[in-house]
């Protein structure tokens, strides 16, 4: 399947989550705190009482800039870091409170797919190797099952014997998200899945997201720091900065009437693709070019 | 009418590598671009499709083994082919000025920020003092926004944020008043609100300075927001050029068209809703 079509993008649009759907994914005054470094040993408090929660089918867009802390929180909830302080439970069981094959089998359950397509996959492996590998890990391997994954995805049986280098981005970031979908996840947690993709590829790997979501009833956090695109794809936003939950809410209400300083702030900081709303974000120089079809002076960037 | 003299021209401009075997492909396919003094002309295109080579080529900075093989780049109606390597280096941060995109691989990690802005500034002023190029360094510093400069400047480019380090960047492209500052993908590396940052700083350069710009980026919010002009390439080709009202209100070629279709809901003041 080719990466770039010349055709205009259709944008699917998701199916809102029921209210009354069960909770999948449920954080509760998590804290995360490192030893700090150099002469003062100040702790760092990476997370600091973060509580959200996720349901079932849907995506709550998890925003923050670097350094807000959310790889931390992704990080914590695959195990990676140990809570200092808090509670995690996904599926209704705590992951800290389990070890061995029933640790495993929930971790099976909530998958993730990374950012960069370059780095996440291993250039030595075939597609085909790189989708089997968490089947054959289970002890489920399954060549028809690898073919349907891919065509999950949009890929053909041709790619099953080509490896990373001979893909682009977007078709790499699909292998990506076939493998995480091998084991039947039923979260996905998606870190940035779509920024180091060219803009219409990025539409397409959305549209690709929104069906599979519908398909397999998934539950998707979407960790990014393109608030147009979390809008897009989320029932509800969460905003993070310094280790905290800033704001949450439904993404058109954070949309529309943010609360908090620093969500304005974001909002304000979107280069707004549309030449009739200048705003000042970006200095607000007298345009020299004159155009009857111009504001009459520059339209500030947020309300 | 009347126009002043392109700052920039490039004239059916062709860039080809050659392979180990002998074989020769063609990256960029004659393109022709204008730039006059003082406006913004953004080369907006997806990965690949040449236009950073199309810039790297008219400050004589091709990767090794890419070379031009075709057209004419002119930078003040002086052909950039003919310059040595010398002039070359005058042309370059003097000129021109240049900003990457990733400002880490752009400073020397172990040389101190300021000490590396006050070298452009006497690379092109070698008659200035020691003591001078360092004040004219840290006044470069705080004109783009970074406070206490004199003592910051002691810093190196790991102490430094990213946004910091882009505004160093941007410092040393200013640093000999150029003419036109060619910019890849500024803010591409940084987060929102310290690109929001950049764009301003980069705003006011160019106010203080009269520099034309070209910014090479694939975010069309950025190129709505700073355009004067528009060339969309595809493929090592331009496929459409314009002004930014006649690429955003009137897109002719289809893959213009899908570019803009791509975009994504924008905030505020639209009111269509996502789940409607």
């Amino acid at each position: 399947m080719s990466d770039t079509s010349t055709g205009p993008i259709e944008h699917l649009t998701r199916t809102p989550v029921a209210a009354d759907a069960p909770v999948v994914l449920a954080v509760d005054d998590l804290a995360v705190t490192f030893r700090g470094s150099g002469r003062r040993r100040e702790p760092v408090r990476a997370v600091d009482g973060v509580s959200l929660s996720l349901r079932r089918g849907e995506t709550l867009g998890l925003v923050g800039e670097s350094g807000s802390g959310k790889s931390t929180l992704v990080r914590t909830l695959f195990g990676l870091n140990a809570p200092t302080r808090g509670s995690i439970r996904i599926l209704d069981q705590d992951p800290n409170a389990l070890s061995g094959r029933d640790l495993r089998r929930l971790r099976n359950r909530m998958q993730m797919v990374f950012q960069d397509p370059y780095s996440s996959l291993n250039p030595r492996l075939t597609t085909h190797d790189i989708v089997a590998e968490p089947l054959r890990l289970m002890g489920r391997y399954d060549r028809d099952r690898v073919v349907q994954l891919l065509a999950d995805v949009g890929l053909g049986e041709d790619v099953l014997g080509r490896r990373p280098a001979q893909f682009s981005g977007g078709q790499r970031q699909r292998i990506g998200i076939a493998r995480a979908l091998a084991l039947n996840p039923e979260i996905l947690v998606l870190d940035e899945p779509v920024s180091a993709l060219d803009v219409s590829v990025q539409a397409q790997v959305i549209n690709l997201l929104i069906r599979l979501q519908e398909q397999h009833g998934l539950s998707y956090l979407f960790i990014a720091h393109d608030l147009s695109v979390v809008r897009h794809l989320s029932d509800r936003i969460a905003v993070m900065r310094a280790g905290q939950i800033v704001e949450t809410g439904p993404a058109e209400r954070v949309f529309h009437q943010p609360e908090d300083a620093y969500t304005r702030e974001l909002l304000a900081a979107i280069p707004i693709p549309d030449p009739h709303r200048r705003g000042a974000l970006t200095g607000a120089i007298p345009h020299p070019l004159q155009h009857p079809g111009a504001a009459a002076g520059p339209v500030s960037a947020a309300a | 009418m009347s126009t002043p003299a392109p700052l920039l021209q490039v004239r059916d401009l062709r860039i080809a590598t050659t392979a180990p075997d002998g074989s020769v492909r063609e990256l960029v396919h004659g393109v022709n671009l204008t730039v006059n003094p003082g406006e913004v002309l953004c080369l907006v295109g997806e990965s690949g499709s040449g236009k950073s080579l199309s810039m790297l080529a008219v400050l004589g900075l091709l990767p090794p083994g890419v070379e031009v093989t075709g057209g004419q780049i002119l930078v003040d109606g002086v052909d950039v082919a003919g310059l040595d390597e010398a002039e070359l280096r005058v042309l370059r941060g003097g000129r021109v000025g240049m900003v990457f995109q990733d400002p880490m691989t752009a400073l020397n990690p172990v040389k101190r920020v300021g000490n590396q802005v006050a070298r452009a500034v006497k690379v092109h002023q070698p008659e200035l003092s020691v003591t001078a190029s360092r004040a004219r360094a840290a006044e470069l510093l705080e004109q783009v926004g970074v406070r206490d400069a004199a003592e910051r400047a002691r810093a190196y480019p790991h102490q430094w944020s990213g946004g910091m380090r882009q505004r160093a960047v941007i410092a040393m492209a200013i640093a000999n008043n150029p003419g036109l500052l060619i910019a890849d993908e500024p803010t591409t590396a940084l987060d929102v609100t310290v690109q929001a940052q950049i764009m301003r700083v980069l705003a006011e350069a160019r106010r203080d300075t009269g520099a034309a710009l070209v910014m090479i980026t694939h975010d069309l919010g950025l190129v709505a927001q700073v355009a004067d002009r528009i060339c969309i390439m595809r493929s090592g080709e331009i496929v459409e050029e314009g002004t930014v009202w006649d690429i955003f209100d009137h897109p002719e070629h289809p893959y213009t068209r899908m570019l803009l279709s791509s975009i994504l809901g924008v905030p505020a003041t639209d009111t269509e809703g996502v789940s409607a």
